[in-house]
């Protein structure tokens, strides 16, 4: 207690700054080094402990960032090439081409890979492997006709219209639209010979939205516009 | 001291938070009022030591639970006083009220009448200390809690875990049984 400093006064006792100047005058002990040193060891290790903590959450975010890093290089790796090794680069470039796509569909071929990839037009290949299902071939059609601008509003209608799809997995259509354009055409024509004209207008159709460019012989143009 | 009191509070969140910084700061702050209040209450170094250590140790354990509303020193010396208390209570039964105050009317009446001494400043401090070490426990707490740690009757009634009477009422006994000590003849 401070002598020259009053206590509160309605705690002031008698007598009480002649013994707080008595008691002011004694010793000022203090901790020694030792007890000092024990006392701040008591505080450290908490703090050394939340470090503790934090380092594997630290250690364990980097790990982790670093791992998804690798895995999505080891996909990009992994997607890659299959398009280079499964389809030549002529017949790619040919169809970008054709389709002249939006600058936005540039990266969508390659994400698509081989899905997205219809077949090229010359050389006719072969048979389409039984293993392609109907949904990987939905994508190649739905592909091709946003990138063929002309046949828009058909491709809208073909598309809007739910039932024919229906047909279309009944009928095993998706295989068809494998074919290349020269067997397409005897597609069309069996077609019309067995009497099936609505599936043969809509394969002459499909014909016309994936080979815009192909020469149509004259019985087939006659069909329809 | 008081200036100072003032960021107690925010030192102690501080140091919840992480700060070693404001733990040494809060350390600094009481550490010499703390120890010579055990200390003084326990008349003996190793002793005083180890409460010392026990009273921070019990500050590092609740600082998450430490609430600004409280004031620091009141809550850091309430710790140190029950600590000294326990300490008490297993050395030694407890003097009660009635055998300390036998024992104070039976130093006081004589001394009373002592005419007052030139004392040298050692003696005075001599004295001082003996006078404190003289005093029943509850009592010396209250002094030591006046003197060095210049807390108010309320203040020392929180600490001491008793009422503003009570406290107050060991107060005036205890510095009229130092200063008898102080006048008395050698």
């Amino acid at each position: 207690m401070n002598p020259n400093t009053p206590p509160p006064s309605d705690d002031e006792l008698p007598d009480e700054r002649e013994l707080a100047a008595i008691y002011g005058r004694l010793p000022k002990d203090e901790p020694d080094a030792g007890l000092d040193a024990r006392v701040r060891a008591l505080a450290v290790p908490r703090s050394n402990g939340r470090r503790r903590t934090r380092w594997p959450i630290a250690l364990g975010s980097a790990a982790a960032l670093v791992l998804a890093a690798a895995a999505a290089w080891q996909l990009r790796d992994a997607q890659a090439p299959l398009p280079v090794a499964d389809h030549e680069a002529a017949p790619v470039e040919a169809l970008r081409e054709r389709a002249a796509p939006a600058p936005s569909m540039a990266p969508a071929a390659p994400a698509a890979g081989p899905l997205a990839t219809p077949a090229p037009a010359p050389p006719p290949p072969p048979a389409p492997p039984a293993a392609i299902t109907a949904e990987a071939a939905k994508p190649s059609a739905h592909a091709e006709s946003r990138s063929a601008a002309k046949v828009a509003p058909q491709v809208m209608h073909t598309k809007s219209a739910p039932s024919p799809q229906a047909d279309e997995a009944i009928a095993g259509f998706a295989p068809v639209s494998e074919l290349a354009p020269d067997d397409r055409v005897g597609e069309i024509r069996r077609l019309l010979g067995s009497g099936q004209r609505d599936l043969a207008l809509r394969r002459l159709r499909d014909l016309r939205e994936r080979y815009p460019r192909y020469d149509l012989p004259q019985d087939l143009r006659d069909l329809g516009p | 001291m008081e200036a100072r009191v003032a960021d107690d509070g925010g030192l102690m969140l501080a140091w919840a938070g992480g700060s070693a910084a404001a733990f040494d700061e809060l350390y600094a702050r009481h550490k010499g009022t703390l120890y010579r209040f055990l200390l003084r209450s326990v008349s003996d170094r190793a002793t005083a030591d180890e409460l010392f250590q026990d009273t921070w140790s019990r500050v590092v354990v609740a600082r998450d639970r430490y609430r600004p509303d409280a004031k620091f020193t009141t809550w850091l010396l309430q710790i140190a006083h029950n600590l000294a208390v326990d300490h008490f209570r297993r050395q030694r039964p407890q003097a009660g009220a009635e055998e300390t105050e036998a024992v104070f009317a039976a130093q006081m009446a004589p001394e009373r009448d002592q005419p007052e001494q030139a004392l040298t400043d050692f003696e005075q401090r001599r004295r001082m200390q003996r006078a404190i070490e003289s005093l029943p426990d509850d009592q010396r707490a209250t002094f030591v809690l006046r003197m060095e740690n210049d807390l108010s009757v309320d203040e020392i009634a929180v600490v001491t875990g008793v009422g503003r009477e009570t406290a107050k009422s060991r107060l005036r006994y205890a510095m009229a049984r130092v200063r008898d000590q102080l006048t008395a003849s050698p």
